[in-house]
């Protein structure tokens, strides 16, 4: 029997590729049973969250001795962007899952699911930052998305979470579609003989004439799908919306790990299946950039809740890393997008680890909450000082060298434009960020008393406070040091 | 052992020194506050005699220390320390400043001194990396660096305004440097190089419509900093509203920074685009020159009256800079010594009279003088040095600035040197009119506003303070070679390019 | 695109055959209306309250779980068909399959999903 000879070879040959992902979703599904379920229901819940965080340290390890390599039929490949991106995803998701400890317990909300599909929408980012396939692209979007759909409308009992769920759930089916629609109109363009990303771009350099109306139509669809996956404007709307409404760890999650996932698979399509056809989606994912830029900013500018600031201002960062999706360089673009997100993170988690621990205080939602907070809680309000300068991006903090190396990228690409657009709207989000320290040190406390902080939290607090301190001091050799990971 | 290091490494531990001192001050506990003031105080002086007794004995060779640093993004970048002409009195300036400013405002603080201390400290590391770097984007990191400490000086202990003042103060700043930050990258990418040379290079093989621009780029940046009109508007809110101390290394050394920037990048990278851009530059300058003077004369805070008197001065300074001739650019950089001097000294002693007074209105004061001798007598040479009166700092420099943009090569100089004199005219309008308005005539005796009661002269510290800048006043004015003479070859070297006796080389460089 | 005239025919005689068929009936038939006739009949019991009423979401919750397990062994049709093709491998694939589904049904069955109460 060679035929099911051949699949075997294959399978164990293409196994070890996927080792991170399979391990996530066999415990994950333990987990859910007969662990969490039946054996273990006496175990209080609570628990789960520090089993998650292990097994998520566990992933990390094997995705560092997972080895390079391309298999499953040309579905999913291991390379640098497979690993940069999927450690991204990881640490995203241990960070959330610390933050989501004090919350869930101060909400009585703790769940096995909970953690669980954490777990499940890590391995759908991880499948998807490595995927090299129209088909397991597509596939491990949506295991990544249906995932946190639920994740955001976790709080059932408040309408605000309810409103974030169903808005998340539709929006995104809807952009699905558009993408669902957008791939099958470039793969009937493009021959109707492959969706395999390195074959397409072949076949669509070799395509007719009369399909060009076609291809432009898909990859216009393409965009917009992944446009609504990463919240660049125009495609934006249900992002304050939804940050706002899903409890504060998922949102820390929503902003850091399916953008960076997402944009990793971004910048794989469109590096090598529509690099050939630049020409189709440069303006229009320009005009999202800039658009992004622009508008996420100025947004942010009026806002009193500071989560929605949060949600604005990563409408804004996106906009940033756009650019780098613009690179003719692939693997420069993937470069300086995977910096941008590592920094990113650890600022971002570092900031709703403080907002969560106010929230266990009865504020934080609002940036009046904020007050005086140097007062209150020096060291917090410290914290939060160097979360706010390093977003900010004001030299030398570590958010300054990310911006560095991604506008560096885009002005040697030749985006002077936009480049100065960039720097300009940066200077506008100094504004916002400055605004929460001055609220923090030049405005005084309502009253109330220093109180010590829950441990996880603090742990993350001051971890992430640490590392950017130490990326602020040895940033550059940091930066290249680490940016080697993405390459191949 | 550690004496050889400092021989050897002389630069970086003045660079340095500060920020570690400031650190250490940070972990002192708050109930430490005046340790930590003395401490701060002790260690500037320290730094400050290091400098001057190594700087004095420095004779022939300089100090140099270049290593390379860092690849960022494929660009080698230097950690490329000098010290020259050029800035060779503007590091002793900064280094003498400190010490004389922590103790100059010893008892202004109340909340929180020793925080204050410590950021000033960093401060003076942002201000002398960004002196002494020769690569630009170490000069760019120390640049960035100086931004920091004097937003959260202004915002923690300014006046009642704080918040505005600071915020405008950071975004202003930030919006410029930011830009240049684009033009920089871009040149970087061109010439992979962040050395000025290299740079210079790279610039001649640009087309001049892209040189144009990126001068611009470079020149916003500065011109922010300087700052320049119509980029002035920053300045008097960030004055008026910071504490004391940041007032007088605002002043004394920050604004000078966007100058030694001209002069050191944006002029010998760019000589093709400087010579297109000098008229504009000029004319902007003697705007600043008279419409600071103007302003200033309406004022009725003395501490704005103040400021607005600093967009005037460093109006001066951009002239005689715009002129492009040896004595002009001589001119201007013994003027910015001679600001950093008699302003800082100016927000010193304004400092002293609101920490006694709690005011600075000029209309709540009246007949100082009989009361308070001493300081009055201060005042009164800090104003003539303002001024410009001669065998005082300030007359030197603006009488180069004048003759150097008079016999400048450029069709207008002559016009504007006549416009610009008005503008020393106008310096003494303003001026005396608030000394006399102030320090004589009668008391303000209104119970609420009033200063009658004022009696409480200046005492040994603050005197000891004043002192040795009175010294310099005289010494500057009596004899500015002093001061003048190391920037010679440098400054000359500088202008070759745009000197009419070199009319082929300007064609060349011109074209 | 000749070939795919019949099935634009085909759609055309969809479209048209209900709209017919109801209008030629409505031509046809005698119309006299009464309250008797236009109340909702089922088998002559007295209707009780509107058809449109609210469920027990258990009631969704069967219907959703029988809408999985329902579709999800339609994925045995291929293996069965392939069976001896793929051998051991197959096997293996489809026991990991089951075990997959056997999970699912062990959680919903501890989180009480098949308990009506």
């Amino acid at each position: 029997m060679p035929f099911a000879e051949s699949l075997w070879g294959n399978l164990v040959q293409d196994l070890p590729l996927l080792v991170p992902v399979l391990f996530l979703w066999i415990v994950g599904t333990l987990m859910l049973w007969p662990l969490g379920s039946w054996l273990l229901k006496s175990m209080p819940k609570r628990q789960w969250s520090g089993i998650t965080f292990v097994v998520l340290l566990v992933t990390l390890v094997l995705v560092f001795r997972t080895p390079a390599g391309q298999g499953f039929s040309g579905m999913f490949q291991v390379d640098g962007l497979t690993t940069g991106f999927q450690i991204l995803a990881i640490v995203a998701a241990a960070i959330t899952v610390i933050l989501s400890q004090p919350q869930l317990n101060a909400l009585k909300e703790q769940s096995v699911e909970y953690y669980a599909l954490i777990l499940f929408s890590t391995s759908g980012m991880m499948l998807l930052v490595g995927a090299t396939d129209l088909v397991s692209l597509y596939m491990a979007l949506e295991l990544m998305a249906l995932c946190i759909y639920i994740l955001v409308g976790y709080l059932r009992e408040q309408d605000r979470g309810i409103e974030a769920g169903i808005k998340y759930f539709l929006l995104g089916a809807f952009s699905s579609g558009l993408l669902v629609y957008g791939m099958s109109l470039i793969f009937a363009a493009a021959g109707g003989k492959t969706t395999n990303l390195a074959a397409l771009n072949q076949a669509l350099a070799l395509a007719p004439r009369n399909a060009e109306l076609m291809i432009f139509t898909g990859v216009i669809l393409v965009l917009a799908g992944f446009g609504f996956k990463v919240a660049a404007v125009p495609f934006h709307m249900w992002s304050p919306d939804v940050y706002d409404g899903a409890p504060t760890p998922i949102t820390a999650f929503l902003s850091t790990a399916p953008k960076a996932a997402a944009l990793g698979a971004f910048v794989r399509l469109f590096g090598t299946a529509f690099n050939g056809v630049h020409g189709d989606w440069a303006a229009p994912l320009s005009f999202m950039a800039a658009a992004s830029m622009i508008l996420g900013n100025i947004a942010a500018l009026r806002q009193q809740s500071m989560k929605r600031l949060l949600a604005y201002s990563s409408i804004a960062h996106v906009g940033y890393m756009l650019l780098a999706v613009l690179s003719h360089d692939a693997q420069a673009g993937a470069q300086a997008i995977w910096l941008y997100m590592l920094t990113y993170l650890l600022m971002q988690g570092g900031v709703f680890a403080v907002i969560i621990y106010l929230q266990g205080k009865g504020e934080g939602e609002r940036i009046e909450d904020f007050r005086g907070l140097s007062k209150r809680r020096p060291m917090l309000a410290f914290a939060m000082l160097v979360f706010m300068l390093s977003l900010g991006g004001i030299p030398p903090m570590l958010g300054f060298f990310a911006k560095f190396y991604l506008f560096k990228l885009a002005i040697e690409q030749g985006f002077v434009t936009l480049t100065v657009l960039a720097f300009l709207t940066s200077a506008i989000s100094a504004y916002y960020y400055l605004n929460v320290v001055a609220t923090m040190y030049f405005k005084e406390a309502p009253e109330g008393e220093a109180q010590p902080m829950g441990s996880g939290l603090s742990i993350v607090v001051f971890a992430t406070c640490l590392l950017v301190l130490v990326g602020t001091c040895l940033g550059p050799w940091l930066m290249d040091w680490t940016a080697r990971i993405v390459l191949v | 052992m550690i004496s050889t290091w400092i021989n050897t490494h002389l630069l970086t531990f003045l660079v340095f020194a500060p920020l570690v001192l400031g650190l250490i001050l940070l972990c002192l506990p708050q109930k430490q506050a005046p340790m930590a003031k003395l401490l701060g105080f002790l260690g500037s002086l320290g730094v400050f005699v290091i400098s001057l007794v190594h700087f004095l004995r420095m004779g022939g060779h300089s100090y140099v220390e270049n290593l390379p640093w860092m690849t960022l993004v494929n660009i080698p970048v230097d950690y490329h320390l000098a010290l020259d002409g050029l800035n060779f009195w503007l590091v002793l300036l900064t280094t003498f400043l400190t010490p004389l400013t922590l103790l100059g405002t010893w008892a202004s603080l109340k909340e929180r001194s020793g925080l204050a201390t410590a950021l000033f400290l960093m401060l003076e590391t942002g201000m002398l990396g960004a002196l002494l770097a020769q690569d630009l984007f170490l000069f760019y990191l120390f640049w960035e660096a100086m931004l920091l400490p004097m937003y959260f000086l202004i915002a923690l202990w300014g006046g009642e305004e704080r918040r505005y003042a600071s915020l405008k103060f950071m975004l202003y700043t930030l919006a410029g440097s930011l830009l240049w930050l684009v033009a920089l990258l871009y040149l970087a990418g061109k010439s992979g190089s962040f050395a000025p040379a290299l740079m210079a290079q790279t610039a001649l093989t640009l087309s001049t419509g892209i040189q144009g621009i990126l001068f611009l780029a470079f020149a916003l940046a500065f011109a922010i900093k300087v700052p320049l009109f119509p980029f002035h508007t920053w300045l008097p809110d960030a004055h008026t509203e910071a504490p004391t101390m940041g007032s007088v290394i605002l002043a004394g050394v920050l604004l000078k920074l966007g100058t030694y920037g001209f002069l050191r990048f944006a002029l010998p990278i760019f000589p093709g685009a400087t010579l297109h851009y000098a008229k504009p530059m000029a004319i902007l300058a003697v705007i600043a020159i008279i419409y600071g003077a103007l302003v200033a004369m309406a004022q009725k805070d003395i501490k704005k009256l103040v400021a607005y008197s600093s967009v005037s001065h460093m109006g001066f300074v951009m002239l005689g800079m715009a002129s492009l001739t040896i004595i002009g650019t001589q001119g201007a950089m013994l003027q910015m010594l001679n600001h950093g001097v008699s302003t800082g000294a100016l927000f010193l002693l304004v400092g002293m009279l609101y920490d006694r007074a709690h005011t600075r209105m000029i209309s709540d004061f009246g007949g100082i003088a009989t009361r308070m001798p001493v300081f009055t007598f201060f005042f009164m040479v800090v104003t003539l040095s303002s001024i410009g009166l001669p065998l005082t700092n300030g007359f030197v420099g603006e009488f180069w600035i004048l003759n150097g943009t008079y016999t400048s090569a450029f069709g207008w100089g002559r016009a504007l040197a006549c416009i610009a004199a008005l503008g020393v005219l106008l310096g003494a309008v303003y001026m005396l009119w608030m000394v006399k308005r102030a320090f004589w005539g009668a008391a303000n005796t209104d119970e609420h506003s009033g200063t009658a009661h004022l009696t409480q002269d200046l005492n040994g510290r603050e005197i000891a303070v004043m002192v040795p800048i009175v010294v310099l006043i005289f010494w500057m004015g009596l004899h500015p070679q002093t001061f003048t003479a190391i920037s010679e070859r440098p400054v000359a070297e500088l202008m070759a390019p745009f000197q009419p006796d070199a009319p082929a080389k300007m064609a060349e460089v011109a074209r | 695109m000749p070939s795919y005239a019949p099935i634009l025919l085909l759609i055309l005689v969809a479209i048209a055959l209900p709209v017919v068929i109801w209008n030629t009936s409505r031509l046809l038939r005698p119309s006299w209306p009464s309250a008797a006739k236009a109340s909702t009949y089922e088998c002559g019991i007295v209707t009780v309250s509107e058809a449109r009423e609210k469920f027990t979401v258990r009631y969704y919750l069967v219907a959703v779980m029988f809408l999985v397990f329902d579709v999800e062994t339609v994925f045995l049709m291929p293996w069965a068909i392939q069976m001896k093709e793929l051998a051991v491998f197959g096997l293996v694939e489809i026991g990991i399959f089951l075990f997959l589904l056997l999970f699912g049904y062990g959680y919903i069955w501890s989180k009480g999903a098949l308990t009506w109460e």
